[in-house]
């Protein structure tokens, strides 16, 4: 005699089963936020009520901006940070001097703004670099970082990795001759080719390009700068990333880029002028307001 | 069944008070109408309607939403500085905040504002309050900062100079429960309107229009869509001058808070 073959009964999911499945989906959904927000694929305000679990479970505290500055170039970066202290009072921008910068001093920082700081030193520029691949943000403004130049400290640390790399201070030496402009990080990083400055300006307009942008949005249409002054800089591409410029400037018939934007593992703003510098007053313009929102999670 | 293993009702408790909290929640942020519901309709409503003005009323408005008819239905209403709302105020206390008279606001009063009506806040804003921030003729509009305002606004900004304007107001949706009593199913409802008007782009639903009788038609009521918990009714007049307007005005109080009259 033959008998129908057994059949498990179905296994019924418990309320309690159920429950934990849900919290743990819970879970990777919050884990897989605070990815997207940590390497910059959304902002805490995109989604209601992130920002506040974000800032204050994930990071536990504001977010530190860092006003990188050297001795020569264009803006003023006393003015910028007091401007921006006014808009976060309760986490003002911290100051560095150039020559102080060394590898892994920013790593504790959101956003790093480089201003007034021309000249740059190889070893410098490698710092800033680590920065944004780590997933660093920076704001780089007018011709910070157009010159470059070998310093002792170059030389010495190219001598000492020469013995374990032979060829290496050449390397270095041919580097220095063949670089100008913003080098490696405007090719690469930036997403501009610094061509000069234009110091000795009137009649300077600001005009917004890409409206939909939120670095300029709001911005008025056509801004008077008056006689500001500002990096002539050619645009061009950042590897496979998308670069988009959202406004230029209109000067003596010709149309220059003013602000572009990048995304590489963190958030990259370039801004030819110096945005301190469009209005007198103590209070940030809306254009910096937009761009260190965008750039800063908490 | 075995020894500890529990039944399939009493298993199902966890299921049944989570949903329960569900629609209380629900409830509370007016998903679900539960004021007809004996004894949780208490739980979930409050006889009064708290409202907060970020600015100031127009005499029209105050005279109205300050009058003894809407004192009768629980309506109150306090004004506020917004910077005194950036610094030291809890807005989910109120039932609906409404933005007139007050051209300037700082960043922080946009994001806090725009914050409460993601969390579920109901929002009423008049004419061109809040498209400016102190000290800075650079930027205009609600669009100003990143992700505040401009997030719920069901418009955008034209021109920064009010009108003023004569015409009348035409009710688009006139099924709407805002102008329940003030129009006639069924027909479409037109009040006479003179008064200043702001020009604007609607990104949400149009509910009003105001026609000049000269070929130009502006944008007079909107509403915010979307599946935000929060509302937002746009005015770009003073609702208060229009005719009918202490009905328009307690409909539109009902209508966001989700009560009765």
């Amino acid at each position: 005699m033959a008998y129908p073959p057994y059949q498990q009964p179905a296994k019924r999911e418990s309320p309690q089963e159920t429950l934990i499945k849900i919290i743990v989906f819970i879970a990777l959904v919050l884990v897989l936020l605070v990815v997207l927000t940590k390497f910059k694929f959304i902002h805490t305000r995109d989604i209601p009520g992130w920002k506040g679990f974000y800032c204050g479970v994930v990071e536990q505290q504001q977010s530190r901006i860092m006003m990188l500055h050297g001795d020569d170039g264009l803006g003023d970066y006393e003015k910028l940070a007091n401007q921006l202290s006014r808009f976060r009072v309760s986490a003002p921008p911290e100051q560095l001097h150039v020559s102080r910068l060394s590898s892994g001093v920013l790593k504790n920082y959101e956003l790093v703004i480089v201003e007034h700081m021309k000249r740059i030193t190889f070893t410098q520029a490698e710092a800033l670099k680590s920065y944004m691949d780590g997933g660093g943000s920076i704001i780089w403004i007018g011709d910070a970082g157009s010159d470059y130049y070998l310093s002792e400290e170059d030389l010495s640390a190219a001598l000492i990795k020469n013995e374990s790399n032979p060829g290496y201070y050449e390397r270095l030496l041919n580097q220095s001759r063949k670089t100008t402009g913003f080098g490696e990080i405007g090719e690469y990083y930036l997403g501009v080719t610094y061509l000069r400055t234009e110091n000795d300006t009137s009649g300077v307009v600001l005009k917004v390009v890409d409206r939909s942008n939120p670095l300029v949005q709001a911005v008025i249409q056509e801004l008077d700068l008056n006689s500001m002054p500002f990096a002539v800089v050619n645009e061009n591409k950042v590897g496979a990333a998308t670069v988009t410029k959202s406004a230029i400037l209109d000067y003596g018939g010709h149309e220059y880029p003013a602000v572009i934007d990048s995304k590489y593992v963190g958030r990259i703003v370039y801004v030819s002028f110096p945005p301190e510098e469009i209005t007198e007053s103590i209070q940030p313009t809306g254009l910096l307001t937009n761009m260190v929102d965008f750039l800063v999670s908490c | 069944m075995k020894r500890g293993q529990k039944g399939g009702a009493e298993g199902a408790i966890p299921i049944i008070l989570l949903l329960i909290l569900a629609v209380f929640i629900a409830g509370k942020f007016g998903l679900v109408d539960l004021s007809g519901v004996p004894v949780v309709g208490q739980l979930i409503s409050q006889k009064q309607t708290k409202i907060l003005v970020i600015g100031h009323l127009s005499p029209q408005m105050n005279d109205l939403l300050a009058g003894e008819e809407f004192a009768l239905k629980g309506v109150t209403f306090i004004e506020m500085d917004p910077e005194i709302i950036a610094r030291v105020t809890t807005l989910s206390k109120y039932d609906i905040i409404i933005l007139e008279n007050q051209r300037t606001c700082s960043y922080a009063a946009r994001e806090k504002i725009a914050d409460r009506v993601k969390a579920g806040g109901k929002l009423i804003v008049i004419g061109d309050a809040c498209t400016r921030v102190p000290e800075d003729s650079t930027v205009f509009g609600w669009k100003i900062g990143i992700h505040t305002l401009a997030d719920v606004m069901p418009v955008e900004i034209g021109k920064l100079r009010k009108t003023f304007t004569q015409g009348r107001l035409e009710v688009y949706d006139f099924e709407h429960p805002i102008f329940s009593g003030t129009t006639t199913p069924g027909q479409s409802g037109y009040y006479d309107f003179s008064g200043e008007i702001v020009e604007v782009s609607p990104t949400g639903e149009v509910l009003a229009g105001i026609d000049t009788g000269e070929g130009k038609v502006w944008i007079g009521m909107v509403e915010s869509r979307g599946l935000s918990l929060g509302k937002v009714l746009y005015f770009a007049f003073d609702p208060a001058t229009a005719t009918g307007s202490k009905t328009l005005l307690y409909q539109t109080i009902l209508y966001l808070t989700g009560r009765k009259g």
